[in-house]
C-alpha cells in the first residue's frame, strides 16, 4: 500500500470515528500494514515472550509513563494486563496505528500532530526523553502470545476512554487478499466510554487468549516434565529443578499448584527490594552450589524473563548507576583515552565526587519525568548489576575496576555509506572483578535511549583477540546518546553488523579492551611484584633464623655473630675486617656465577638473588664459628665460598 | 488415542477470539444499590478503616492493605479510596472475584474497564489486582488463591463481603467459608503484629444458614457460660432463655417458624462466630484480643432481621513475663487481670446486644438517607449506570419495603 492510499485511510478512518466518538457509537474496522511482508515478519520474530512484554513497556515510557505495572496472572498466565500512566492515545494516534499496525509512527513528522512526540524533536517524546520503542510493531508484538487483545487508553482532559478491541489474522499463505496490494492483519472496533474522572490518563492492554505455547513457556513446563519424566526412565538423565521459581501450575486440576513457589524473599519484603534479594540469592550459589551461577540452572523461565526485562529497559540498577558511584574501598576508576593504545588512566575520586561528576558523564538521559518505574506481580523491575562488594575469586588483584569512556563523534562531513548517520555519540563503561557472577552478566550490553533488545554480549562485539580469562571477569553498557538506532535490526534483538555505525561503536569497545587490559596487566604486574619482594624478604628473615640457631649450638648465647660482607671494592675489605666484620671480595666469590645468570633482571629475579647471597652468607658464618676460617687466609675462604656458590648455581639455583 | 500417540493438534489455538462492545448505560439495579448499603460503606467500613488508619500512621510508609471480593462496580473501593486519600494514604488491595473466570465476555469487559478506572484513581498502589479465584478456595494450601495470598502477606483491613451466607455449606463441605477464613487467619496470626479489622456482611437467615453450622457456634458460645458467671447472665438477660437450655432453644427455634425467637436465633449467630474468631485466635501463636466493632443489621426479606454487617477488630496480645519467684516486681498486665477470652466475649456480647437496625435508623433519619442516596447516584453515574432510572427504581423499592428481594450479591 503507498504512502498516500495509506494516509487517506487513516484520514478517512479518522473522520468515521470522529462523528462517531461524538455520537457514542463503535467504529469497525480493519487492521492494515504499510507492507505485507512486515506484517509477515512481525508475525513470528521474537523468540521470547517477554520481547512483546518490553515493547509494551518501551511504549509506555515513550507515553512518559511514570508507572508500569504488569499483571501476568502467574502461575496460570491466562491474561496478560499492562498498565502505564503515560499521556494515552487519542483517537487520531488510534485511528493511525490500526492503518499502520507494525510500522511506527514515532519519529516521523506526523508524530507530533498525533501526540506521540515532541513538536521540536521527533527523536523525543513530549516529555523529552528519547524514544525508544516504535508503537506500531510494540503492538504488533502481541501477536506472539496471542491473536486478541484490548487497549483502554485516556488522555488527560477527555470525558471519554477510548477502547479499541483488535483481532489479528494468523498469515494465510494461500488465501491472503493481494487485489489492491494491502494486507489486512485483523480487525478492530473503537468505541468511547464515559469517563467522569477528567484529570486521569495512561493506558492499559489487556492480552486475552493466551497462547497455549507461550502459557508453557512461562509456566516453564518442559522443565517440570523433563524433571518428573526423568524417574524410571534410564535414557533420561534427570535435571534438577529450578533453586527459584514461581512454582509448577497444575493443569489437570483447576486453579491448584503442584509444586508451590520458591521464591528468595518473604512476604514482607517491598517491591523494590525484591530485585536485588534475587541478585544476592544467584550470587550466594557461588558460595553453596556452584563456582559461576547460571540463570538458566537457578531461575524458571518467568523469573528468567523478569531477569532479562530487568536489564532491557529504561529503570533504575537495584544499587546504583555505575556513573554515581563514589569514592568507595575496594573500587578503583580509570578513564579511557579515545585512542587504540596505550593504557586507561587512573581517576582519584575525592569525597563528595562520583564518576560522574569528575568525567562529565550524563546518562541516563530521561527528560522532564525521570523517574520510571515498572513493576511485574509486585515485583519492581530494578537492573540487576551491581559493583560494590562484589564476590572474589583468588585472583591477586582484589579491587574491583571501573573504566569509563565518552565518544562524541560529529559525522556530518563524511558521506553516508562510511558515517551511516550524522552523529554518533556514547558513554560507556567497563567493570573488571576476578568474578563476573551470574555468568549471563558477563559482556557488553549496548542501550539505545537507555533501552536494549540484546543484553549481555559476551563476545565482546567479536573481539578477535585471546583474552579468554580477563575478558570472561569483564563486564559493561555502552550508553548510545545519539546514531546507532538505524542499525538494529526489525526484531530489536540484534545488530546488522555492517551499518558504519555498529562497526565505529565495535572499534572504540576493542580499543577500549585494550586500553583495559594493559592496565589490568600492569596493576596485575605491580603487585605480583609487590608480593614477589614481600615473600622474598620473609624467606630472608627465615633463613636468618635457621642460621643463627645452628651458629647458636656451636658458640652458645654469648658469643657476637660478626657479619658477612661480600664487597665489590677491594680497597674497602681491610677498613672493614678491622671493624670485626667478615669482609670477603665479591668477585673472587660470584665471579662465575654472574657469567651464567642473565644479565636483565625481572623483580623475581632479583628476589632470587638476594636469597641466595643471603644463604652463601649464612654458610660462611657457620664455617666461621666452626672455627674453620680462623687460620685460613683470606683467599683460601674465597676458594672454598666460591666452590660452593658454583655447585649450588648448576640447575639455575 | 492410545498413550503413545501424540496430538497432532497440540498447541494450536481453536477458540475464536470474543469481542466485547460499548456498554450501555446499566438499569438493572442491585440490593447494594440501595442507601442502607452506602450506610454500611460510609459509617462501617470507611469509618472503621479510618479509625485503624489513626493506629496505624501509615502515610508514606506503605500502603493499606486490603483484602475484598468485589463486586463488578468496586463501589466499596471506591468508597474507602475517598477515606484514606483524604488522610494521604495509598491503598493497595488484592480481591477475589469468580466472575473474571465466566464465559461472559461483555461481564469480564466491564470488571477490566471498572478495575482500570479504579487502578487510575489517585491513591491506589498499582499493584494492586483482583484474581479470578474463589475466595473459599483458601481451605486448600494447594489452591492458587492460597498461594497468592500467602505471598501478600497480612491485610490491615479484611472485607467479607459475600453474596451468600458465611454459614450457608455443611461444615464437612470442601471448599467453605469457615476453612478459608481459618486458614486467613492464621496467616494473618503469624504475618503482623499490627492491629486488623475484619468485615463480615452475611445473610443470616432460616434459608440461607446450614443447621449444623448453627450448632456448632451455639457449642461455642456454652463453653464461655461455664467459664464466666457474669456472661451467662448477660446472655440470659438478651436472649431471654436460661443459659442451660440455650442449645436446645435456640436449635428449636432455628428449625420452627416462630418469628418471635429468631432475633435470639439471629444474635446467637453473631455472637457464635465472634466467639469462633476469638477461639481461633486465642489458641493461636502469638495470641490475639477480639472485639466486635460498631455492627448493623437489615432486613433483605423485609419481614424480620436477616442480614448482618460486622465488624471484628483483632489486637496482639503482649505476653508478659512471669517472674514466679517474686524477685523481681511484674506490674500488672494491662491493668487488668481479667482472663481475656472472658473479657473479649463478653465485648462481644454487649456489642451484639446493641446491633443498629438500619432500616429503621434511614426511615427515622430522613435527610442522612438523602444523602446517602445521592452518593451511590454519584457513585453510579461514574460506573455506567442510567441515574434517572435508578431514581425511579430507588422509588419503587424504598416505597415497598416490604416486598421481598433477594440480596444476591453485597457490594
Amino acid at each position: 500500500m503507498s504512502g498516500k492510499v495509506s494516509d487517506e485511510k487513516k484520514a478517512k478512518l479518522y473522520e468515521e470515528a470522529q462523528a462517531n466518538l461524538a455520537a457514542g457509537i463503535t467504529t469497525e474496522t480493519q487492521l492494515e500494514t504499510d507492507d505485507r511482508v512486515l506484517a509477515r515478519i512481525t508475525d513470528g520474530i521474537y523468540r521470547k515472550p517477554s520481547s512483546a512484554i518490553r515493547e509494551l513497556i518501551a511504549n509506555a515510557y515513550d507515553a512518559d509513563a511514570t508507572e508500569v505495572h504488569i499483571h501476568t496472572d502467574a502461575p496460570r498466565f491466562n491474561s496478560i494486563r499492562v498498565i502505564d500512566n503515560g499521556t494515552g492515545l487519542s483517537l487520531k494516534g488510534i485511528c493511525n496505528l490500526v492503518k499502520s499496525i507494525g510500522g511506527s509512527a514515532k519519529r516521523t513528522s506526523l508524530s507530533p500532530e498525533l501526540e506521540i512526540s515532541n513538536e521540536d524533536d521527533l527523536t523525543k517524546s513530549r516529555g523529552g526523553r528519547k524514544l525508544i520503542g516504535k508503537l506500531g510493531i510494540g503492538l504488533f508484538s502481541v501477536a506472539q502470545l496471542s491473536n486478541h487483545f484490548r487497549i483502554i487508553t485516556k488522555q488527560e482532559g477527555d470525558n471519554h476512554r477510548l477502547v479499541a478491541d483488535i483481532t489479528l489474522n494468523i498469515y494465510e499463505e494461500d488465501t491472503i487478499h493481494e487485489a489492491s496490494g494491502e494486507y489486512v492483519s485483523g480487525d478492530v472496533n473503537i468505541w468511547p466510554e464515559d469517563a467522569s474522572d477528567i484529570d486521569a490518563h495512561g493506558t492499559e492492554i489487556l492480552i486475552l487468549n493466551i497462547k497455549k505455547q507461550v502459557q508453557e513457556t512461562l509456566r516453564s513446563k518442559e522443565r517440570w516434565n523433563i524433571e518428573k519424566g526423568a524417574e524410571g526412565d534410564d535414557d533420561l538423565k534427570p535435571i534438577d529443578p529450578p533453586d527459584f521459581h514461581i512454582g509448577e501450575y497444575d493443569t489437570q486440576t483447576d486453579d491448584t499448584i503442584a509444586t508451590t513457589a520458591s521464591l528468595p524473599w518473604d512476604s514482607s519484603v517491598a517491591p523494590s527490594e525484591k530485585m536485588m534479594l534475587l541478585y544476592k540469592a544467584i550470587q550466594d550459589q557461588h558460595n553453596q552450589k556452584v563456582a559461576r551461577p547460571k540463570l538458566e540452572d537457578a531461575l524458571d523461565n518467568y523469573l528468567q524473563a523478569v531477569w532479562d526485562l530487568s536489564l532491557s529497559i529504561p529503570v533504575d540498577y537495584i544499587e546504583t548507576h555505575p556513573f554515581d558511584l563514589t569514592q568507595t574501598q575496594g573500587v578503583r576508576f580509570f578513564r579511557f583515552k579515545n585512542q587504540l593504545k596505550g593504557s586507561a588512566e587512573e581517576v582519584e575520586l575525592k569525597k563528595g565526587d562520583s564518576l560522574r561528576s569528575v568525567m562529565e558523564l550524563q546518562c541516563p538521559e530521561r527528560g522532564e519525568n525521570s523517574s520510571f518505574s515498572v513493576y511485574i506481580d509486585g515485583i519492581q523491575l530494578l537492573r540487576p548489576v551491581a559493583f560494590i562488594d562484589q564476590p572474589k575469586s583468588s585472583h591477586r588483584i582484589k579491587d574491583s575496576m571501573i573504566f569509563a569512556g565518552t565518544v562524541d563523534e560529529d559525522l556530518s562531513g563524511r558521506p553516508i555509506e562510511v558515517s551511516g548517520g550524522k552523529q554518533l555519540s556514547f558513554e560507556a563503561y567497563l567493570f573488571w572483578n576476578s568474578l563476573i557472577l551470574p555468568k549471563e552478566n558477563q559482556g557488553i550490553l549496548i542501550r539505545i535511549g537507555d533501552a536494549s533488545g540484546t543484553l549481555f554480549d559476551e563476545t565482546f562485539m567479536k573481539y578477535q583477540i585471546s583474552e579468554q580469562s580477563r575478558l570472561k571477569q569483564l563486564s559493561g553498557e555502552i550508553y548510545i546518546k545519539s546514531g546507532l538506532d538505524a542499525a538494529l535490526n526489525i526484531d530489536r534483538e540484534s545488530f546488522n553488523t555492517s551499518h558504519p555505525h555498529y562497526r565505529l561503536v565495535m572499534n572504540w569497545l576493542h580499543g577500549a579492551i585494550k586500553q583495559f587490559s594493559n592496565t589490568n596487566k600492569s596493576i596485575g604486574k605491580a603487585i605480583r611484584d609487590a608480593d614477589t619482594v614481600q615473600r622474598s624478604e620473609a624467606a630472608v628473615s627465615n633463613l636468618e633464623k635457621v642460621a643463627d640457631k645452628e651458629i647458636r649450638k656451636i658458640v652458645g648465647e654469648d658469643y657476637d655473630i660478626p657479619e658477612v660482607l661480600f664487597v665489590e671494592k677491594e680497597g674497602q675489605l681491610s677498613e672493614l675486617r678491622k671493624d670485626g666484620n667478615i669482609a670477603l671480595s665479591r668477585e673472587s666469590i660470584f665471579s662465575e656465577r654472574s657469567k651464567v645468570q642473565p644479565k636483565r633482571k625481572n623483580a623475581t629475579a632479583k628476589m632470587a638473588e638476594r636469597q641466595f647471597n643471603k644463604k652463601i652468607e649464612a654458610v660462611a658464618k657457620v664455617l666461621h664459628a666452626h672455627g674453620l676460617f680462623d687460620d685460613m687466609p683470606y683467599s683460601e675462604q674465597e676458594e672454598i665460598l666460591r666452590a660452593i656458590v658454583n655447585i649450588f648455581s648448576v640447575g639455575g639455583e | 488415542m492410545s498413550e503413545d500417540s501424540f496430538d497432532l493438534y497440540d498447541g494450536i489455538e481453536s477458540e475464536p477470539p470474543k469481542r466485547a462492545k460499548k456498554t450501555e448505560r446499566k438499569t438493572e439495579f442491585s440490593p447494594w444499590h440501595r442507601p442502607r448499603k452506602q450506610c454500611i460503606r460510609k459509617y462501617q467500613w470507611a469509618s472503621e478503616v479510618a479509625e485503624l488508619l489513626d493506629k496505624l500512621d501509615l502515610s508514606e510508609k506503605r500502603p493499606l492493605k486490603y483484602l475484598t471480593l468485589p463486586a463488578a462496580d468496586f463501589m466499596d473501593i471506591r468508597v474507602l479510596h475517598d477515606e484514606v486519600k483524604s488522610q494521604d494514604v495509598v491503598m493497595k488491595y488484592m480481591g477475589f472475584n469468580t466472575q473474571l473466570k465466566s464465559d461472559d465476555t461483555q461481564l469480564k469487559y466491564e470488571l477490566q474497564l471498572a478495575e482500570f478506572e479504579v487502578t487510575q484513581l489517585d491513591n491506589i498502589d498499582g499493584n494492586s489486582k483482583i484474581y479470578p479465584d474463589d475466595f473459599r478456595d483458601l481451605s486448600s494450601e494447594k489452591s492458587n488463591a492460597y498461594e497468592q495470598i500467602k505471598h501478600q502477606g497480612s491485610f490491615d483491613a479484611i472485607n467479607l463481603d459475600l453474596c451468600d451466607s458465611i454459614a450457608s455449606q455443611q461444615p464437612s463441605d470442601a471448599n467453605n467459608y469457615f476453612s478459608a477464613v481459618n486458614e486467613l487467619l492464621e496467616l494473618q496470626g503469624k504475618n503482623r503484629t499490627e492491629p486488623w479489622i475484619l468485615f463480615v456482611s452475611t445473610h443470616i437467615s432460616r434459608e440461607s444458614v446450614n443447621s449444623e453450622v448453627i450448632e456448632a457456634l451455639v457449642g461455642v458460645i456454652q463453653d464461655n457460660i461455664q467459664k464466666s458467671e457474669e456472661f451467662r447472665i448477660e446472655l440470659e438477660r438478651i436472649t431471654f432463655i436460661p443459659a442451660k437450655e440455650i442449645q436446645d432453644v435456640i436449635l428449636s427455634h432455628f428449625l420452627g417458624a416462630n418469628d418471635e425467637a429468631w432475633s435470639a436465633v439471629f444474635d446467637c449467630f453473631c455472637l457464635g462466630l465472634g466467639k469462633w474468631f476469638l477461639q481461633l485466635m486465642l489458641g493461636s501463636e502469638p495470641r490475639w484480643t477480639v472485639s466486635l466493632q460498631k455492627s448493623y443489621f437489615y432486613s433483605v426479606s423485609g419481614s424480620e432481621k436477616d442480614f448482618a454487617a460486622l465488624c471484628f477488630k483483632f489486637d496482639q496480645i503482649s505476653e508478659k513475663r512471669i517472674d514466679r519467684t517474686g524477685l523481681g516486681i511484674t506490674s500488672p498486665e494491662g491493668g487488668s487481670s481479667e482472663d481475656p477470652e472472658i473479657k473479649c466475649a463478653k465485648n462481644i456480647l454487649s456489642q451484639v446486644a446493641s446491633l443498629e437496625d438500619v432500616d429503621e435508623y434511614l426511615i427515622r433519619e430522613k435527610e442522612v438517607w438523602e444523602t446517602l442516596k445521592g452518593e451511590t447516584r454519584d457513585i453510579l453515574d461514574i460506573c455506567h449506570y442510567d441515574v434517572d432510572k435508578y431514581d425511579e427504581w430507588i422509588k419503587d423499592v424504598e416505597g415497598s419495603r416490604k416486598a421481598s428481594e433477594p440480596e444476591s450479591v453485597a457490594g
